[in-house]
């Protein structure tokens, strides 16, 4: 059968095609972005082989499960598949990825390393949606690191050096506390491998029946503790995520798409594959705490942005906003919030990546981004203030557009769930007032009135190219808002086998 | 002192046969810097010599082997044009570490590591008058000396309440024995430049010539490395080493992070690794785990300092600045410090990461066990360490990458350096993805 090697093939084809590019002179160096438009395109195929091949219902598939260390008492395999959570964030991940390759085509300054570092970062990300393996996993998280150091770090603004440390050290925090759950998860239960995890040996320090006490507290809540913060740092939840505006105000266009649209999400990800599915007790009995967070998260994001003068720090705050939707969703521990939270980050991802394009549009005209240097931009550019638009109102909820629904589903959750108090639920609410507040304040402010802007460049309207990113996430995002059954049908059996998991542990 | 068996020394002579030849190899270095036509051949000498020895220990001793081929490398790199005490000194301290390593007896284990320390002094002296390397060599003799004088103070006291010399079988638990024992792990942990045991490092790495450092930061460490897992068999005391290691990997991180020059954070760096490697005899690991990280240590240990060394000849000091846009000049030699660094981090894709790996869950499962707190406090410390590292690690990448230099000449750096380098991150990358060729070997 094929469709085992479908997602190896979707992980290694940018790593391999990344050592080729290595390998070439820098004579072939306008061949550069043709690999790597290539690579993106044989991704679409394959993706859409797999969904040929994938049915949605619980459980995982297409899975390939391979044996690859074994030293030292560390067994380890390298174990791939999908289900219902994953699949909407590989197919996201192959469209972003395929929109900053096109996002990126200007890029001149050396480009032999930012495109094999694009590759290798497409490799990295795509492999830690599908690893079913924790220290599989745990590679393929570290392993987008550097490349995005790098990437924020050569490629970015002028305090890029700054940014992309600040990025680098949060990161690794985080991924080290992650680290020293995943050992002790494989010593309580002797695998790696996730799907068999759920059922952890007794007398282990994380068993389930009569779990460790440290510092007066049991060690499975410890152990959720830790991966909260390691994953909330990547999702970024607040107050852990002050490396994220500055990482995307220095970061390039095609960067800031990659990482609000991808690596966000990996953070919420790992929550609702690792943190909740392996310590369910721990996160009911947390669920106040995570809920209270995604509370601050959304609204302290939102006022952030009303308050930004930065039009990329403005949507780099939005992001930290909709995130903590995921955060509510997860905490509600209901098929509609769990649903609702994975709904949020797939369509967040398109979103995020529709307003980073129309970002850097402006920003590749003018190389300003202050919100107060533009106004009357409709006038000179119809096509992308339509485009705006759309890529506002689905910020702000506009029912029909894939942003309500996932909110909309969270909300639901949290307000149906026992476990997260009315007040937070309520209080989140008017996130979606100060998000109303600053889409159309932005709007009102660069778009209408009359034109004036403070450059000396000449404004043209989007072209080919820009219409190329632009077109498909708007289409994509009108899709996901008035027919939700198409993906959901896809995360619905995710969310049930989750819920069902941690009622059963309450009991 | 019991009466020297003659009978017993006739058979037991067979296993000493290599060294013996080493010992010879060094006589030869010597006897033809005698003839002035033959003085330029002591580099091959000293190679054949040091072959043909691994030829005759064959691969199974994997420490010793981890030696020669440093020892090979030392030599290789610092080229045929040095003086005859070069190759003579390098021989020696390999045949200190190799015969510390086989040591059973108090006496030998003074002997060979007088003779690593020795070497090491004149070797960070030089042959030539040079003020920084003389105060290096001065420093590193002094604190030795110390080191020394307290290891055989210790082993009187040992003396004293076994009434043996013989090394691995003493075992008590008299209040004589322990303190007797503690001192002697001083002078272990001397050669392992393990706090609080390290201050001569820094000033000795930064005055000595960088393919001399890459050589005392690793055989040397590894020699005393192994003596002090023998040691603590006997001396049953893993909560001590856990706490030496917890002093050295917090010492040696926390002072790597302000430093500005390469050789000095790497001095540090050292520190903290020798904290690291403690971890195995703390935790009772398994040995070939042990077998493992010493060999990566020692591939990326050289990956750096074979890239500081170009450095260094090249003109410039070593400071962090000097590493400035390289990455643009020299992209090869850039990737691979990159990579060496990454690796002593602890980071995928290298076998560092592997190594850690191995270590913490070693360390997890000693914790598990024994329910000891140290060790929860030791693995804690260790992976905020590994965090904190990475910015003193990432430091000369970052000059390399993300600042240019005034001038853009590119550092001529020889076929052979370049062949070494791409040899050793290959197999740092080979070790991260196959990292079982290593398990089940012992020493």
């Amino acid at each position: 059968m094929m469709s085992q090697y479908l997602l190896s093939l979707l992980i290694f084809i940018p790593m391999a095609a990344a050592l080729v590019l290595l390998m070439l002179p820098s004579s072939q160096q306008s061949y550069y972005k043709w690999i790597a438009l290539g690579v993106s395109l044989v991704q679409v195929l394959i993706l859409f082989a797999v969904a040929g091949q994938y049915s949605p219902g619980g459980g995982f598939q297409m899975t390939q499960r391979v044996d690859w260390i074994s030293a030292f008492g560390v067994h380890a395999q390298y174990y791939v598949g999908i289900d219902g959570l994953s699949f909407p964030l590989v197919a996201l991940a192959v469209l972003v990825l395929l929109i900053a390759v096109i996002s990126s085509w200007k890029v001149t300054d050396r480009p032999k390393g930012y495109f094999t570092l694009l590759l290798i970062l497409n490799g990295a990300i795509i492999g830690s949606f599908c690893a079913l393996d924790l220290l599989l996993f745990y590679l393929f998280f570290e392993f987008m690191l550097l490349p995005m150091y790098f990437l924020i770090g050569l490629w970015g603004g002028p305090k890029r050096e700054y940014a992309s440390i600040k990025f680098f050290l949060y990161t690794l925090l985080g991924s080290i506390l992650i680290l020293l759950i995943i050992i002790g998860v494989y010593l309580s239960s002797g695998t790696f491998s996730l799907p068999e995890l759920y059922h952890l040996t007794p007398g282990a320090i994380f068993s389930i029946s009569d779990p460790w006490i440290v510092l007066r507290w049991p060690a499975r809540n410890w152990a959720f503790l830790f991966l909260l913060i390691g994953f909330g740092i990547k999702l970024p939840m607040v107050p852990l995520h002050t490396w994220l505006p500055d990482a995307h105000v220095e970061a390039s266009t095609p960067i800031s798409v990659v990482l609000a649209a991808l690596l966000l999400k990996i953070g919420g990800y790992g929550l609702l594959r690792m943190a909740y599915p392996l310590f369910p007790d721990a996160a009911v009995a947390m669920s106040v705490l995570v809920a209270f967070l995604g509370m601050l998260s959304i609204v302290y994001g939102a006022m952030n942005a009303l308050a930004s003068k930065d039009f990329k720090r403005l949507i780099a705050y939005s992001s930290v906003s909709h995130m903590g939707f995921v955060l509510l969703g997860a905490s509600s521990a209901t098929t509609e919030g769990i649903t609702g939270a994975v709904y949020q980050m797939t369509s967040h991802g398109l979103i995020s990546a529709m307003l980073f394009v129309i970002a850097g549009v402006i920003y590749d005209r003018t190389q300003d981004r202050r919100i107060a240097n533009y106004s009357g931009l409709s006038s000179k550019m119809p096509v992308y203030t339509s485009f705006v638009l759309v890529g506002f109102f689905a910020t702000l909820g506009l029912p029909g557009l894939s942003g309500f629904i996932g909110e909309v589903m969270v909300f639901l959750g949290a307000f149906h769930s026992k476990l997260v108090p009315g007040w937070i639920a309520f209080i989140s609410t008017g996130g979606l007032i100060f998000g109303a507040g600053y889409c159309l304040w932005t709007i009102q402010r660069m778009f209408f009135g009359t034109y004036a802007i403070k450059s000396e460049a000449t404004m043209y309207d989007v072209d080919a190219r820009e219409k190329l990113m632009l077109v498909p996430l708007a289409i994509l995002i009108i899709v996901l808002g008035i027919f939700p059954q198409v993906l959901i049908k896809y995360i619905n059996p995710f969310s049930m086998e989750l819920v069902e998991l941690i009622k059963s542990s309450i009991n | 002192m019991q009466e020297i068996d003659l009978e017993a020394l006739k058979v037991s002579i067979h296993g000493v046969v290599p060294e013996i030849g080493l010992g010879i190899v060094a006589a030869t270095i010597v006897l033809c810097n005698l003839f002035k036509p033959l003085n330029r051949i002591s580099f091959f000498v000293a190679i054949i010599g040091i072959v043909v020895y691994l030829l005759n220990i064959g691969f199974g001793e994997a420490f010793k082997v981890i030696m020669c081929m440093s020892a090979l490398a030392t030599i290789v790199i610092s080229g045929r044009r040095q003086s005859m005490e070069f190759y003579l000194l390098i021989i020696f301290v390999l045949l200190g570490a190799v015969v510390l390593v086989m040591s059973t007896n108090f006496i030998m284990i003074l002997l060979s590591i007088e003779m690593i320390s020795i070497s090491s002094y004149v070797l960070t002296a030089g042959t030539t008058p040079d003020r920084h390397r003389a105060e290096a060599a001065w420093k590193f003799f002094i604190y030795g000396s110390v080191a020394t004088a307290v290891m055989v103070f210790g082993m009187t006291y040992l003396y004293g309440a076994t009434g043996s010399l013989a090394f691995p079988h003493v075992d008590q638990t008299s209040l004589l024995f322990t303190v007797g024992g503690l001192m002697m792990l001083g002078g272990f942990l001397f050669k392992m430049t393990a706090a609080p045991f390290h201050l001569w490092a820094p000033t000795v790495y930064e005055a000595t010539p960088a393919p001399i450092v890459a050589f005392l930061s690793v055989v040397p460490k590894l020699a005393g490395f192994v003596i002090v897992v023998k040691w603590i068999t006997s001396l049953n005391s893993t909560v001590t080493i856990a706490a030496v290691a917890i002093l050295s990997i917090v010492v040696g991180t926390l002072a790597a992070l302000n430093q500005t020059d390469s050789k000095r954070m790497m001095a540090y760096s050292s520190v903290a690794q020798a904290g690291f490697l403690l971890i195995i005899p703390a935790s009772s690991i398994h040995f070939s785990v042990a077998i493992f990280y010493a060999t990566v240590f020692a591939i990326m240990n050289f990956v750096v300092f074979l890239v500081i060394n170009e450095i260094e000849k090249s003109g410039k000091g070593t400071s962090f600045k000097n590493f400035s846009g390289i990455g643009n000049s020299n992209p090869l030699i850039a990737v691979c410090i990159t990579l060496g660094l990454i690796s002593l981090a602890g980071l995928p894709p290298t076998a560092g990461f592997m190594a850690k790996l191995f270590i913490f869950s070693g360390l997890w499962s000693k914790f598990h066990t024994s329910k000891d707190f140290i060790f929860l406090a030791l693995f804690i410390v260790g992976l905020l360490a590994t965090a904190a590292s990475l910015y003193f690690y990432l430091r000369i990448p970052f000059y390399a990458f993300f600042r240019r230099s005034e001038e853009n000449q590119p550092i001529k750096i020889s076929l052979l350096t370049n062949l070494l380098l791409v040899i050793l991150v290959g197999l740092l990358l080979a070790l991260f993805l196959a990292p079982g060729l290593f398990d089940g070997l012992s020493y």
